[in-house]
């Protein structure tokens, strides 16, 4: 469960977001609805301890974020898989090495970093490309290996950034299935997104954020 | 964790950049005079430990000592620390070792022979260095009854010291600035990889990577550096040495913990240059 009362958090001054609340049980879809600059990023910043909120409180199953300290932080990000809009691959490794890397940030798993990813490669349907470059793939399939390496350490929650506006609308129903999916399968999802519409298909509870205040759930 | 270091350490040394050749040619540096230090404070123990194995102190006994009174001070002395052996010198012999030495034409002069006898004191070879204090040694002798007066080449250990200090010290100016100067650039250099590498931190942190992990390729690129100049300071200073001793027919082996001390030194370096480059510059974990 993945829990938030009250967070505050001020960009310079300007509010980010301001005294948001809401809970994301496990096996939910939840989709952060709002414009460029309602927040949405920024609640998944915090939820991902990139941001410390200013005021309120986040829980992570049996952590509490003000609670951690900053040795705590890695323990709290394994339990969460972070896919981002512009994917964040590394250019000079190859699809499997990019999920690898990220496997073997979590050593306490039984199965070996390598298997793990390749495992993970061959659920999002990348076992073909494991030796290809970033550059060599296409946006959907970069996406795929975002979401695979997300998904790499069995985290409680994905948090996903505008995970389909760089595609096109077939690739991006590819990995709205995708999610749709792995959420099937018991991962919380938080999908921060401007085009809701296209995730009707998981039947998604919707936060919608203004301004960096939440005005419906 | 260390096959993760090891690989991604190695992703990073393949990468060597023009900071990272200067950085291995400062470590180099810093080794081979290291090394050069090592093999040259060795050398000149063996070459003073060599001449001093012939220095002696002489201790002249009273005019009235004869054998007996001689023997028995010579055992009083050997009670001395550091002391390996002692010889009686009568009147007579040493009017002899005179004679042969200067001719007879003084002893012609005087009607009795004015010379003492005296004890001919040499040091262990453990302690028989330039840095043995001959002359509490030679004063402990002084003290002993029936004693005189005692000689020893003062002046010349002296002369022997002020050197070795000099070369010393020379060596570890040197030393030190090297060392500064190599500390310096593989933290340039391993912050430039830190610079370069910084999505790849950005990576470990959102997947849960700790903060040692993020560190880990970045000591094993230092100790990469280290290994490698270690390498070539070993094989340089090892020709160097084997030219010089061939050259000047020297015979001083390097002892077994010489290669291996200078690789982990070079080690020891490169990873703490770059352990201080990673404290202050890894902020994404």
């Amino acid at each position: 469960m993945i829990k938030l009362l009250n967070v505050t958090y001020h960009y310079n001054g300007s509010a980010g977001v301001e005294g948001i609340s809401f809970e994301i049980q496990p096996g939910e879809f939840v989709l952060l609805v709002g414009r460029t600059g309602a927040g949405k990023s920024t609640v998944i910043k915090l939820i991902s301890l990139e941001l410390l909120p200013a005021s309120g409180d986040i829980f992570l199953e049996r952590y509490h974020a003000r609670d951690l300290k900053r040795r705590d932080y890695p323990a709290w990000r394994r339990r969460i898989g972070v896919v981002f809009q512009d994917f964040r691959l590394l250019s000079d490794r190859t699809v499997h090495q990019n999920v690898k890397l990220a496997a073997c940030c979590e050593p306490s798993l039984r199965v070996s970093p390598k298997t793990r990813a390749l495992k993970a490669l061959s659920s999002v349907g990348l076992t073909p490309k494991l030796h290809s470059l970033p550059g060599e793939l296409s946006m959907g399939e970069r996406q795929r290996a975002s979401i695979a390496r997300a998904l790499v350490n069995e985290p409680f929650v994905l948090l996903a950034d505008e995970p389909v506006s760089n595609l096109d609308s077939e690739t991006a129903g590819e990995v709205v299935a995708l999610l749709q999916k792995f959420n099937k399968a018991g991962t919380a999802m938080l999908v921060a997104t401007h085009q809701p519409e296209r995730f009707a298909v998981c039947n998604p509870r919707i936060m919608r954020l203004e301004r960096g205040r939440m005005v419906a759930s | 964790m260390i096959r993760f270091a090891v690989s991604e350490g190695w992703r990073a040394f393949r990468n060597l950049g023009v900071m990272g050749l200067l950085t291995l040619a400062a470590l180099t540096t810093t080794l081979s005079l290291l090394g050069l230090s090592l093999r040259a404070y060795m050398l000149m123990g063996d070459w003073s430990r060599g001449l001093l194995g012939r220095f002696e102190i002489e201790a002249f006994l009273q005019p009235d000592a004869d054998s007996l009174r001689g023997a028995q001070i010579a055992a009083q002395v050997r009670l001395i620390p550091n002391i390996a052996a002692v010889r009686f010198i009568s009147k007579g012999e040493a009017a002899r070792r005179f004679n042969d030495q200067f001719g007879s034409e003084l002893f012609d002069l005087v009607e009795h022979n004015p010379l003492p006898s005296s004890l001919i004191i040499t040091l262990s070879r453990r302690a028989n260095s330039a840095t043995t204090d001959w002359e509490a040694v030679a004063a402990s002798v002084r003290r002993i009854s029936g004693v005189e007066d005692v000689a020893y080449q003062g002046s010349l250990l002296a002369q022997m010291r002020a050197f070795l200090r000099r070369m010393g010290e020379l060596l570890v100016g040197m030393l030190i600035v090297a060392l500064a100067l190599s500390l310096g650039l593989t933290v340039i250099t391993t912050v430039s990889a830190i610079r370069s590498r910084d999505e790849f931190l950005r990576v470990i942190a959102f997947a849960g990577g700790t903060r040692g992990m993020a560190w880990s390729p970045f000591l094993a690129l230092g100790a990469y550096y280290g290994l490698c100049a270690g390498v070539f300071a070993v094989l340089g200073v090892e020709t160097l040495a084997r030219l010089v001793y061939w050259g000047w027919s020297l015979k001083a082996p390097a002892p077994w913990w010489w290669a291996p001390g200078i690789l982990s030194a070079g080690i020891l370096l490169g990873v703490t240059g770059a352990g201080w480059a990673a404290a202050r510059r890894i902020t994404q974990v």
